[in-house]
């Protein structure tokens, strides 16, 4: 007799996901885990932890708190996959519980000065960039160039205000279209194209100087 | 066409969401006639092409143990209260409260009058020196030692109490 208690799901085994799963589309891993194949849910952080932490760690810009932010967003998935409307996209709602968190850390910062001060220092040492393994074809002072420009170019979306930043890097970096943007940041297209419009004019005017 | 209007509409250009033809015909052409806008596209996509070369990061080797853990204590406490527990529950202290009262009220009637008396509003005092001593209440509160608390409306001292450590 059904008691119209939803039990809470079992946790995921977080190993490597069953081969069959990962042929499937996004809505038909969630199908399979909400039909109580446990592992479908580690297809789905396998195919968006990576993503999600590019995203968030280039919204918000400290490492150790996106991968702090992704894990969230992976256990509000899991706690909400239930009521996930499968008619719609996933990759969209994950992007959005994703961007919200991420939006809701900034809002934070910028209510801590402490905080905002301690994460800009620590991205500023040079242990927690990433490391990066140069093309050797390439001589010294191209080397030189290229990184400097990636590095100027990533402080650059940095200086970006936030609702700008966003709306960049979805569309640069993670290859969102302007539908999906919209749906992500609960904006219209109209904003969505605005706020695009101008984030590309600030990132060219920020780098100008700085390039050549 | 001027830089203005070329810097408002390339963008959707760009990303092929214009559809009018001719008009994208003269974005292009302005593009082609304006050093300024030239250079402004030019800018923007050298450092997206920048920024795409940038290396990706990756989760940090603890990453997944980190949620495995997240995700266990979760399943531990649970989903949150469904609502028809939390209806039950607050059914059951309201009923509980509801007990106490009556049962409270049954065994000492004496208590009736009493209250009935506070209820009556007290005077206020004419004059701000009638405001009544304070009475020592002995209760043990370490952090305090001994301590004074006076309590104020807007106008005028409510009380004071004094508070002592044994």
């Amino acid at each position: 007799m059904s008691t119209g208690i939803r039990a809470a799901p079992p946790p995921p085994p977080l190993a490597s996901a069953a081969p069959s799963v990962r042929t499937l589309g996004d809505s038909q891993v969630v199908a399979a885990y909400l039909a109580g194949e446990v592992r479908a849910f580690d297809e789905l952080v396998e195919r968006y932890q990576r993503r999600l932490l590019n995203f968030v760690f280039r919204t918000i810009g400290d490492r150790e708190r996106a991968e702090d932010l992704v894990q969230e967003v992976f256990i509000r998935v899991h706690r909400h996959l239930h009521r996930f409307d499968q008619t719609k996209k996933f990759s969209t709602w994950i992007y959005t519980i994703a961007s919200n968190l991420a939006k809701n850390e900034l809002r934070n910062r910028s209510r801590n000065p402490l905080v905002l001060f301690q994460t800009i220092k620590k991205n500023w040492e040079s242990d927690h960039r990433p490391l990066q393994f140069e093309d050797p074809h390439y001589r010294p002072d191209d080397l030189f160039r290229k990184r400097h420009l990636r590095e100027l170019v990533e402080w650059a979306v940095a200086q970006l205000p936030e609702h700008h930043r966003i709306v960049f890097v979805l569309r640069e970096l993670e290859g969102k279209t302007y539908e999906e943007i919209a749906e992500i940041t609960d904006c219209n297209l109209g904003t969505v194209k605005s706020r695009l419009n101008r984030a590309r004019h600030r990132f060219a005017q920020i780098i100008e100087p700085l390039v050549d | 066409m001027n830089c203005s209007e070329f810097l408002k509409r390339y963008s959707e250009v760009h990303d092929g969401w214009l559809r009018d033809a001719r008009l994208v015909r003269r974005l292009e052409a302005h593009r082609r006639n304006c050093r300024g806008c030239a250079r402004w596209v030019e800018l923007w996509e050298r450092g997206v092409a920048a920024l795409r070369e940038s290396p990706r990061i990756e989760p940090s080797p603890g990453f997944r143990a980190g949620l495995r853990q997240r995700l266990q204590s979760e399943v531990a406490i649970g989903d949150p209260i469904a609502p028809t527990h939390a209806g039950l529950a607050a059914a059951f202290l309201l009923a509980a409260a509801l007990g106490l009262f009556l049962i409270e009220g049954l065994t000492h009637p004496e208590a009736e009058p009493v209250m009935a008396a506070r209820a009556q509003p007290a005077a206020f005092p004419d004059s701000l020196d009638v405001v009544p001593e304070p009475v020592p209440v002995d209760v043990t509160i370490p952090a305090f030692g001994r301590s004074t608390l006076e309590f104020h409306s807007s106008q005028a001292p409510l009380g004071t109490l004094l508070v002592f450590s044994r």
